[in-house]
């Protein structure tokens, strides 16, 4: 594959929308026929995930603004750029899709059977080359343009600058996106020319699938300074119907916050009433730990650090010559500072070494799911996985499953009741071997997010049956699911377990859990000793250190506060500190291996040292370290701290440490078995069963 | 900081899925989430009420209701004076397996730990599983208070902590428990006067024995 292709799909701008038929032939749950000839190799576009699509596809437009959506090009098109030129799109407004139109087909299909490194499978890589194209010829800046046409053999470079320069619009850019427009056949609008393009969305709309849609602010919509609400909402509604097909929600879906209020059933509290500001991947922007302009502070500081970072990346793609940058002090570098959204799917998928792990084993994933569809719900598994669906990120739009279901109203106007028997019996959930019947929203959800979720838990329970489900592993699914697709995230999920976590870490014993628990206490000892101190005091008295405390055998070896963290590792962070800084953390993860989680640790201890050496007793401890990690926004800082001189560590002194701790459990354990026998039998006879031992 | 006579810990624990975030947010809170998150690890909440004329201050551990978690949950079953026993009315297999959690909570927590057996989602009548005698008769077979709540609708919700409250009260009252000893899960709190809470008085309290 030419770098034209890799660097089309990772950088260029979202792919054509698809219709809402390519949720409908999401993977075979139904009908286990042979997949078409095109999709054989086992990831074809229609497994792709359409949220993925959808939440990457906010941020491109963070970078981009508004893009064309519907761009017929045929796939790896040498010069895709000429084709967008034939595009017979507007060239002021992004065309949508209409509802029964024909998806572009097979927009990136890639051989996996390759040896080449890119031959990864994404959401990313979906984007439509010639929507690229086209960009990379985009008037952005003078230097943009020359290097778009200098540069027409090879793409890489000139999409990646003209990313750059479209990214940060500035004066010069709308004289020559004038200029040029009409003959380039799309424009990229600038920041004005979006604006303007909101104002008129209530037309455009009109253009398009008039089913409602869901709606979220997406991050363009409301950049820095751009408060005007109004504006904002019709940028959305504009987004959400030009592009809605491509959300797993979007389809059409009622508008979110249009609750019947005569529904006696409906008594849970809706803040709806108001469209939830979500960030890029569908979270709410604020919540109780952080506030509405805590997260704009937050956004404007950490957009220009994105748009650098993103330049930094690009070099060092084009430094390697369209491969894989091989592992290198620089590349540890470059991932501690973050790993740009758009390539960030791929980069994990490959540094984890899931890759390897997915080619090694192909077709393994289809055969396993064939197995489970096959079993039902034999498993033991199977009913708490189906329990724990809707309980995974409910606050995340793409895993809402709050079924709705939608009714109009005497008033002629569609509103959502909040199915509550559903809520309240979610084993009721349709079996996933039927097809949904009934209601097509709620089929368009089942084809979501959360589907891939139930499938790649149950399926492995199947294939790592010692582990079987774990819950914080629904968590990590969730949100591996938001950047891959679901094959990808299966395989992301095995390398986790089998190879970046000590073994047996999600078992059921969870022995490693306590270990690496006690690693981190001794860690703490070490780097931080006032609040080493301070933590043991509280539970182990004044004069009692750590040492003291495992010589007394027992559990008890950890101070009570480290209960308020024991679901750190396992859940590797997320749900425990703000979206963006458990992306960062994520980046590191992959490529350094676990280590990073004890100096994330130790950094989210550094940076509140001062507040808890100054806590009086456990029950603020507890307040502290829940709350604290919560309000870690400022993800840059975070790294910077977990990467500093005075947190290093290296991964021979964590294995040294985990291998000694858990020998000190094992013979603490040991021990308290020996008590136990010597406490139940006389003295004497257990003082020989020990002698004997 | 409001001051409390006594402080008490509580442990929520029970099967996946039976309600018992919900309990808590509704308890700490007074609301009720129908899609909460699932709780992995522990999560603490705290509320102070009254017993006795006196004001407690509850520190509630909610667990995860998975086994997994329970070898990590467990070790600090006894640092707790109370514990929130909790099954779902709705369903038959969290009632079967008080058993197990039974037998845990004795097993690790201190011998004087007051147990509450909670029958959550006492609104979903229609599809009961699990009868109320049957609760009765469970929670009066192995000594523990019984009663049935809702979280959804808050009924009994206060009731079940206050009465786990009082009688943890009257335990100490009585000499049963032992305040200087932090194992038994309750302590004194920092101003037994009511006057503000000065640091050294709040350290020298806190800091318990052992």
């Amino acid at each position: 594959m030419d770098n034209t292709t890799l660097f089309g799909r990772w950088f260029g701008p979202r792919p054509a929308a698809p219709t809402p038929d390519l949720h409908a032939s999401s993977f075979p749950t139904e009908e286990p026929s042979a997949p078409p000839a095109a999709q054989r190799w086992g990831l074809p576009s229609s497994l792709r995930n359409p949220i993925t699509q959808g939440g990457l596809f906010n941020f491109t437009r963070t970078a981009f603004g508004a893009i064309p959506a519907a761009t017929t090009h045929p796939p790896h098109h040498p010069n895709a750029f000429a084709s967008s030129q034939s595009s017979p799109t507007s060239p002021t407004h992004p065309v949508p899709i209409r509802s029964g139109q024909a998806k572009p087909r097979a927009v990136n299909i890639i051989d996996l059977a390759s040896d080449n490194p890119f031959h990864v499978e994404s959401n990313v890589y979906s984007s439509s080359t010639a929507t690229v194209g086209a960009l990379t010829r985009q008037p952005a800046g003078p230097n943009a343009q020359v290097l778009g046409r200098q540069r027409s053999s090879s793409f890489l470079d000139g999409c990646m600058s003209s990313l750059n320069q479209v990214t940060a619009p500035g004066p010069t850019v709308q004289p020559l996106a004038q200029k040029d427009a009409p003959a380039l056949g799309h424009q990229l609008p600038t920041p004005t020319s979006m604006r303007n393009h909101s104002q008129e969305t209530p037309a455009q709309s009109r253009r398009v699938d008039p089913a409602p849609v869901a709606f979220s602010l997406p991050t363009y919509a409301r950049g820095p300074g751009s408060h005007d609400s109004h504006l904002a909402k019709a940028a959305l509604a504009n987004d959400a119907a030009t592009y809605g097909h491509s959300r797993c929600s979007g389809a059409a879906e009622p508008r979110y916050g249009e609750i019947d209020d005569d529904d006696d059933d409906d008594d849970e509290e809706d803040d709806d009433d108001e469209v939830i500001e979500r960030d890029r991947y569908g979270f709410s922007k604020y919540n109780q730990y952080q506030s509405r302009e805590e997260y704009s502070l937050f956004e404007r500081e950490y957009e220009p650090v994105l748009e650098h970072r993103k330049v930094k990346w690009r070099q060092l793609f084009v430094d390697a010559h369209g491969q894989w940058p091989s592992r290198s002090a620089k590349l540890k570098r470059y991932i501690r500072k973050g790993i740009p959204a758009e390539i960030r799917g791929p980069c994990w998928f490959h540094y984890s070494g899931a890759a390897r792990k997915y080619r090694d084993n192909p077709n393994k994933y289809r055969k396993l799911v064939q197995v489970y569809l096959r079993q039902g719900r034999q498993s033991e598994f199977a009913d708490i996985i189906e329990r724990d669906l809707h309980r995974t990120f409910p606050d995340n739009e793409h895993f809402q499953m709050r079924f709705k279901t939608v009714h109009s109203n005497h008033k002629g106007r569609q509103s959502i009741l909040y199915d509550a028997k559903a809520l309240k019996a979610p084993l009721a959930l349709p079996d996933p071997l039927k097809p949904m019947e009934n209601d097509q929203h709620i089929e368009a959800k089942q084809k979501s997010c959360v589907e891939s979720l139930r499938r790649i838990l149950n399926v492995f329970t199947l294939y790592c049956p010692q582990v079987g489900y774990n819950q914080s592993l629904s968590y990590i699914v969730g949100l591996l699911l938001l950047f891959l697709t679901e094959e990808q995230t299966f395989w992301m999920l095995v390398t986790i377990v089998e190879d970046h976590m000590p073994p047996g870490y999600f078992n059921l014993s969870q022995e490693y859990c306590l270990v690496d628990q006690e690693v981190l206490l001794s860690l703490l000892e070490t780097k931080m000793p006032a609040v080493h101190r301070h933590l043991c005091a509280e539970t182990f008295g004044n004069s009692a250190n750590n040492s003291g405390a495992s010589a007394a055998g027992g559990p008890e070896i950890l101070p009570g506060v480290f209960l308020a963290m024991s679901h750190w590792f396992p859940l590797l962070f997320v749900d425990v500190l703000p979206i963006e800084s458990v992306l960062r953390v994520w980046d590191c993860f992959f490529y350094e291996g676990s280590k990073v989680l004890f100096r994330v640790a130790l950094a989210l201890f550094k940076l509140n040292e001062m507040v808890l050496l100054q806590t009086k007793d456990s029950l603020e401890q507890f307040q502290l370290v829940q709350e604290f990690p919560r309000k870690m926004i400022h993800c840059h800082h975070l790294m910077q701290v977990c990467f500093g001189r005075a947190l290093s560590l290296s991964r021979t002194d964590i294995d040294e440490l985990r291998r000694q701790h858990y020998n000190r459990r094992k013979r603490r354990s040991m021990m308290m078995k020996l008590h136990k026998q010597q406490s139940r039998t006389p003295r004497t006879k257990g003082f020989a069963n020990w002698r004997k031992s | 900081m409001a001051s409390y006579a006594y402080l008490f810990k509580y442990i929520i624990i029970g099967d996946t899925g039976v309600g018992k975030s919900c309990l808590l947010l509704q308890f700490t809170d007074n609301r009720f989430q129908p899609t909460h998150d699932l709780t992995i690890g522990v999560e603490f909440g705290a509320r102070i009420v009254t017993v006795g004329n006196k004001r407690i201050k509850l520190q509630i551990w909610d667990t995860a209701g998975q086994e997994s978690f329970r070898s990590i949950t467990r070790s600090y079953y006894r640092g707790a004076a109370g514990a929130l026993l909790v099954y779902d009315i709705t369903r038959r297999d969290t009632f079967d397996h008080l058993a197990t959690w039974l037998e845990d909570a004795r097993k690790y927590s201190n011998p004087n730990i007051t147990i509450m057996l909670i029958g959550n989602k006492c609104d979903l009548a229609a599809k009961r599983e699990v009868s109320r005698e049957e609760g009765e008769a469970f929670a009066q077979e192995n000594g523990l208070f019984f009663i049935e709540t809702s979280a959804k609708t808050a009924a009994n919700v206060e009731e079940a902590f206050v009465n786990t409250a009082q009688d943890i009260y009257d335990k100490i009252q009585t000499g049963v428990l032992d305040v200087t000893n932090e194992s038994c899960g309750v302590k004194t709190g920092p101003t037994q006067s009511g006057l503000a809470s000065l640091p050294s008085a709040a350290t020298e309290s806190n800091r318990g024995c052992c």
